[in-house]
């Protein structure tokens, strides 16, 4: 099923499949945008919100980092 | 025709007699009998599962309109139950920025779904809002996590309450704290009833200031100046890590060394920091307006990191007390995929966390720096109960001693008003500490008045009556079905406490519908483990052990 904005616990795993050693310290709004919109399974064209994104990046950096 | 009063009742557990977490309810009612209500945190307790078969118990959550004094679990981890339990609930979050942030991060960890979001109030120091007719001030304190608020409430009967939260009384190093002035201002208005946190006050003294932390962390710098170092912290307490920070920069300035170069190793701490950054928090920022120094702060994970000499490194790593999952357990298991000891310059691990007294933490975290020593770590750990030593101490608490207590005291006493003068009630602490607390103001010439939990605080025309009846105390009991605290299964049993047994019974296992997403695994590609690492880090941490390093902060 296509991912949409909300979807953001799925859209962090898929993330952290497509780019696992990236560093997410830092990374702008922007990346991000363009990071999900990279994503094969990803289809919503609407535009996120400032909620949207600091879910999806707290959520990849969850799965992104074993250490806790 | 009702009386109209305030009240104000412990729904958790401020005094540590068996009830969850912090969690307090102040209500007016009116002259027609009508109430309101607000709640001022919502925390867990952490249950020793061995030996209760509860994983750990919240607070009850009675009102939607719930102020947060500051990040940590004890005071806001039940709300995401709650949630839970209720997803339908309009919630509304008062709190400090950097709280919100946090509690956002946390609730996206537990996958919490979007349209479930409590909906979050930022509150500063100097802006009074209205909630549910209340009218509240939010008032800095110094706590170990920054952000930390006391409330000043006042009913609409003109009645004012103020919970202190967690606090000491020496200066912050990140955002804004303590400030005697301050809180002058605050008395000289008139408070009623003061509530107070209690949990170290038969420790003498002042609590030392973070400034302490830093003069023993540069004698640290100036003791192993080529060495690579990891320092173990706890993430959302980010006040040491500032004043690892100010240390790095100082040590710099006076040495006309380039400053060294702080790595984040592991989620906590990312999130943390760019919980920090979006609250206007930034560390690196408060650094340079305060030395002039530009520290940087990167991702273990970034190649810039990597690019950095080994003796410019200080890893920051989370595990103090030998979690498993930890980076700094990782790297005593040689399988931290970011930090090993390096070959050409000497290895310093800084657990800046003594060891907590509780189940075998001493063991674990002992067979810890053992295996680090083994890979070529020095290791430092402060020691628990030691003496501060000016600069050689580089661990302090976040809570206030007898010494913090005192300075209150004083504050109140110069500042009410004659004809308003406040009570004065110890919360958040054993019936040692509440008492110890108590005795403080008494014995300068204060008044105290004492409360277990489910006891309310009424003031009605000034007065302030404790009720001599104790209500009823409710707890939820959480229980993780699957034993794994990356893909957990949680059973809710609402619990009464009985006063004639002195027992908890359980009262009804409440239905609900599961909404929160767990963790697949441990990070893709690039992760470990799985559920039994999950299991196993859940075990070793023992839930009296978390209980405990939660008064530690």
């Amino acid at each position: 099923m296509a991912l949409q904005w909300k979807d953001y616990c799925e859209i962090a795993d898929a993330l952290n499949e497509a780019y696992p050693d990236m560093a997410l310290t830092d990374m702008p709004d922007e990346e991000l945008i363009r990071l999900v919109k990279s994503l094969p399974d990803f289809d919503d064209a609407g535009d996120p919100d400032e909620t949207v994104l600091s879910a999806i990046w707290n959520r990849w950096v969850y799965v992104a980092y074993p250490e806790g | 025709m009702a009386e109209k009063r305030t009240e104000f009742e412990s729904l958790g557990g401020n005094n540590l007699d068996g009830i969850g977490g912090n969690a307090k309810k102040i209500t007016y009612t009116a002259e027609d009998g009508s109430k309101k209500s607000i709640q001022i945190d919502c925390g867990m307790k952490f249950s020793e599962k061995a030996l209760t078969g509860v994983d750990n118990y919240i607070a009850p959550l009675e009102c939607d309109d719930l102020l947060i004094t500051h990040a940590h679990a004890d005071h806001i981890a039940g709300i995401i139950h709650h949630i839970q339990m209720n997803p339908e609930r309009p919630l509304n979050i008062y709190a400090d920025k950097f709280t919100h942030e946090f509690m956002f991060a946390e609730m996206t960890k537990q996958g919490l779904p979007l349209d479930n979001m409590p909906t979050f109030h930022d509150v500063k120091d100097g802006e009074k809002f209205m909630v549910n007719g209340f009218e509240v001030e939010p008032v800095p304190v110094t706590h170990s996590a920054p952000g930390a608020i006391a409330f000043v409430v006042e009913s609409p009967d003109g009645t004012r309450l103020m919970d202190m939260g967690d606090f000491k009384t020496t200066p912050v190093e990140l955002g804004k704290g303590w400030e005697d002035a301050r809180m002058a201002g605050v008395f000289a208005k008139g408070i009623d009833v003061c509530f107070c946190d209690s949990t170290s006050t038969t420790s003498k003294e002042v609590t030392p200031s973070y400034e302490a932390v830093t003069k023993g962390f540069k004698k640290i710098l100036r003791e192993n100046p080529n060495a690579q170092m990891m320092v173990g912290t706890i993430a959302r307490s980010a006040q040491q890590m500032m004043a690892d920070v100010i240390a790095v920069a100082e040590y710099a300035k006076e040495t006309g060394t380039k400053p060294r170069t702080f790595i984040l190793d592991g989620a906590s701490l990312v999130q943390v920091n760019n919980a920090l950054n979006k609250s206007g928090l930034s560390m690196t920022k408060a650094c340079y307006e305060r030395t002039g120094v530009h520290v940087k702060i990167l991702d273990a994970k970034s190649p810039e990191a990597r690019a950095v000499p080994p003796q410019e490194r200080i890893y920051m790593v989370t595990g103090t007390q030998g979690e498993e999952m930890a980076a700094m357990a990782r790297v005593s298991r040689g399988e931290n995929r970011n930090i090993r000891p390096s070959r050409t310059c000497p290895n310093l691990c800084v657990n800046q966390q003594a060891v907590i007294p509780a189940g075998d933490n001493q063991a674990i975290v002992d067979e810890m720096m053992l295996a680090l020593r083994d890979q070529g770590w020095k290791t430092m750990i402060p020691e628990r109960g030691a003496p501060f030593v000016e600069g050689e101490t580089y661990y302090v608490s976040g809570h206030g001693r007898a010494g913090d207590m005192e300075k209150v005291a004083d504050i109140a006493a110069k500042n009410s008003p004659a004809d308003r003068r406040c009570t004065f009630i110890g919360i958040h602490g054993d019936e040692t500490q509440t008492h110890a607390t108590e005795e403080i103001f008494k014995s300068k010439g204060e008044k105290v008045e004492h409360i277990t939990n489910a006891q309310k605080v009424v003031v009605s025309k000034g007065e302030v009556q404790v009720s001599p009846t104790i209500g009823k105390a409710s707890r939820i009991a959480v229980i993780d079905d699957n034993d794994d605290f990356m893909n957990p299964d949680f059973r809710y049993i609402k619990q009464a406490f009985n006063p004639v047994s002195k027992k908890w019974e359980d009262v009804k296992k409440i239905d609900y519908e599961k909404i929160l997403v767990a963790k697949n695994d441990r990070g893709g590609k690039g992760g470990h483990g799985g559920k039994k690492k999950g299991n196993r880090r859940h075990r070793d941490m023992n839930p009296a052990l978390m209980q405990k390093m939660q008064k530690a902060r």
